[in-house]
């Protein structure tokens, strides 16, 4: 960058930041794990604006200059975003406000290159794992709004018990869904939990519970604290991506906006942890020194008992919920253990990502021995069977337009060689071929064939499955996901039952979100009950009746 | 820096060939699962610019020159996948960094033909102040099929200008 070009960026750069209501949050090492904002629908309907504005934090050491969400009643940015609570049968609506500012730009990048990325600070919002329409002005993933747009209204209603199929009450989460700048937007945090409240909450060993929720996010960022704005290419090492151009990144991995930071719990104390992945690459293989998980829902889905675990494998998207009972007094790591996932260049190395501290009075809380029904498989046929084959590519050797549908993904330095790309049966991801037509209200088994050594996390939405067989093999295991990582060359085959309420057009991805941005992705047309499972067109937007 | 031309080439993998055999005699002693240390999560320490075959744009078609930014004070480092294919650093075309070492990580499956990525660190050369401009060339004479279009004839080039933002 010429010294006038350089001096022109300070410049912008000092105006931005006078501009934008700028919030500062103190995270230093060592510090309380601290609570997230909150907001509780009042009554049975909420309404907020979700803004997101540019914002500067604390995270240890580091300055970190991010977009971040808050509510219409928030007077700065959180980071993570702050939590929703509502219950089964609420409605809820938003309207989404883009004011995010370019940054991470690369040294000497020109108007041009800096232009070609404009598409990084498009965004939209999902509501993961709500059981809610994905119809326009709904949970529509297809939405976009750019930097500076008039406010999106997202309006939703969450299932409730007339409904016969309730939202579970657990842990779900909203973040980013804007095909190709996902990965971007949650490496830069964007990303907030959203609480289910309801029967498990009255179980009476939980609702005396200290309850703690916690975001784990990823952020991947430059010497100034900010994300790449280029594409990514994986790479081995610490910090598991590079930029193209390159810029020398670290990646940051933080509980609620915090890097290790410190839990309290008294000995035999029992407390709720609802725990989100909200990291778009990293698995947490989580381990908790000198203590035993009793995990009760995983992806907000409450279980009849609680489960003692050793540890807990959490792809990105994944949300786990535990009972923990303090020990003798003292400091256990929380980490995330060492874990291959077939990044490049062999595992994730393991982290501590927080302590807990044992200390203060004895208590004897006790850990319930039973909590609530969870839902049931519809003792339904399974109408239709279907495979859906996962494959990548990282050797950046494929020309642009190998695989079908891939003339959106363009190569670095017009060389039409992209980086990376990645394909569901074939196909990288096109906004208007459907690739697959099922129909509500039936059950279907899903085999989903991973030809990779990566652990592609297989995530739908609205519905969420149960696993039935591994490589073959059945399964017997009531747990419902809604994502999970498939084996390193192997195959998980799923059930799922399309709730008879919820019709239209949505997807299903990898929910490593650089897979997803470049390709894994493919439509699915939730059809009305009633439409003809046999007889659905195979190249067209609708459904037959 | 003007494109490496043919006699470079092949006198590059001349010398490739003569160090390959070296090289496979040390790799024989390392571990194929070379640890990373860990690092420390709360530091301001400078971490390397990583260049992959992704960053190369030497010898491909239509490819227009590219000049990478390079702040002065940062490591740099080059990533390739190789193993059977051996990499070895041309000191005799690069221009502006010193070598730091360099070893061989394990990771079958990724890319055909490859099992494990090389990793060379390197450092600016002393004398580097802003505007300067230099270029890491590495080669290979046995490049993977799975390469050939984005390290064609098996070198792997990066130019790049030093910065000096202060
Ligand atoms: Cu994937």
């Amino acid at each position: 960058m010429d010294r006038r070009t350089f001096m022109q960026r300070a410049a912008a750069a000092t105006v931005g930041a006078q501009a934008l209501g700028v919030s500062t949050a103190m995270a230093q090492t060592g510090d309380a794990l601290r609570s997230l904002p909150e907001l509780r629908a009042n009554g049975t309907h909420l309404s907020t604006d979700l803004i997101i504005e540019m914002g500067v934090f604390q995270v240890g050491k580091r300055t970190i200059k991010v977009p971040a969400y808050r509510f219409a009643d928030m007077e700065a940015g959180s980071l993570p975003g702050p939590t929703l609570r509502i219950k089964p049968g609420d409605t809820f609506e938003w309207n989404l406000i883009n004011r995010m500012v370019p940054n991470g730009i690369p040294d000497g990048a020109t108007k041009e290159e800096i232009a070609a990325f404009n598409q990084l600070e498009f965004t939209n919002v999902h509501t993961h794992g709500l059981q809610v329409s994905p119809k326009p002005g709904g949970d529509n993933v297809y939405q976009q709004v750019g930097p500076g747009d008039p406010p999106q209204p997202y309006r939703y209603a969450v299932p409730g018990p007339e409904t016969g199929r309730p939202q579970p009450a657990g842990l779900y989460w909203y973040h980013p869904h804007r095909h190709g700048s996902t990965t971007h937007q949650a490496w830069q945090g964007l990303s907030g939990a959203i609480v289910v409240e309801g029967d498990i909450d009255q179980v009476p060993e939980i609702a005396r519970a200290k309850e703690r929720v916690i975001v784990m996010n990823a952020l991947l960022v430059n010497p100034a604290g900010e994300v790449p704005r280029a594409m990514i290419a994986p790479n081995a090492g610490f910090s598991p991506f590079t930029s193209i151009p390159s810029m020398p990144t670290d990646i940051i991995l933080t509980l609620n906006g915090q890097l290790q930071p410190v839990i309290d719990i008294q000995p035999g104390e029992v407390q709720r942890w609802r725990m989100l992945a909200a990291a778009p690459h990293r698995f947490y293989w989580l381990d908790l020194e000198g203590h035993d998980f009793y995990q009760i829902a995983q992806d907000g889905i409450p279980f009849a008992t609680p489960k003692p675990v050793k540890r807990i494998l959490m792809a990105p998207g994944n949300r786990a919920e535990f009972l923990i009972k303090g020990s003798q007094p003292g400091t256990y790591k929380l980490r995330a253990v060492e874990y291959e996932q077939g990044h490049p260049g062999g595992a994730r190395p393991g982290w501590v990502i927080g302590t807990m501290e044992v200390g203060g009075e004895i208590k004897s809380d006790p850990v319930p021995t039973t909590l609530v029904e969870p839902p049931t498989m519809p003792d339904l046929p399974v109408v239709q069977k279907r495979t859906v084959t996962f494959k990548g590519e990282i050797s950046g050797n494929l020309a642009k337009g190998a695989f079908v549908d891939g003339s959106d993904h363009g190569g670095q330095h017009g060389t039409g060689l992209p980086p990376v790309q990645f394909y569901l049966d074939g196909k990288v991801f096109a906004l208007d071929r459907i690739d697959q037509h099922v129909v509500a209200g039936t059950v279907e088994e899903w085999t989903l064939v991973n030809e990779d050594v990566f652990q592609h996390p297989f995530h739908i939405h609205v519905n969420p499955f149960q696993v039935v067989k591994i490589n073959g093999q059945p399964i017997y295991d009531d747990t419902w996901w809604d994502v999970i990582a498939l084996p390193s060359k192997g195959q998980i085959t799923v059930r799922m039952y399309f709730r008879p309420d919820v019709d239209g057009k949505t997807v299903y991805h990898c929910h490593i979100l650089p897979h997803e941005d470049n390709g894994m992705m493919a439509n699915m047309l939730i059809c009305p009950p009633g439409s003809d499972p046999y007889e659905l067109p195979e190249d067209n937007q609708t459904c037959s009746a | 820096m003007q494109r490496l031309t043919r006699t470079q080439l092949r006198r590059v993998g001349g010398i490739v060939a003569a160090i390959a055999l070296v090289v496979l005699v040390v790799t024989d002693t390392l571990s194929a699962e070379t640890q990373y240390p860990h690092w420390n999560n709360d530091t301001l320490d400078k971490r390397p610019y990583i260049f992959t075959q992704q960053n190369n744009v030497e010898g491909r078609e239509g490819a227009p020159p590219h000049t990478q930014k390079v702040r002065i004070g940062y490591p740099l480092q080059v990533q390739l996948p190789g193993n059977p294919a051996v990499w070895t650093f041309d000191a005799g075309v690069s221009t502006l960094v010193e070598p730091r070492g360099w070893t061989m990580v394990f990771s079958p499956d990724r890319i055909p033909g490859t099992q494990s990525i090389f990793v060379f660190d390197f450092v600016l050369s002393p004398d580097a102040a802003h505007g300067d401009e230099g270029v890491i060339v590495l080669t290979t004479s046995d490049l993977p099929e799975a390469l050939d279009m984005v390290l064609p004839q098996g070198v792997f080039a990066v130019k790049f200008q030093v910065i000096d933002p202060k």
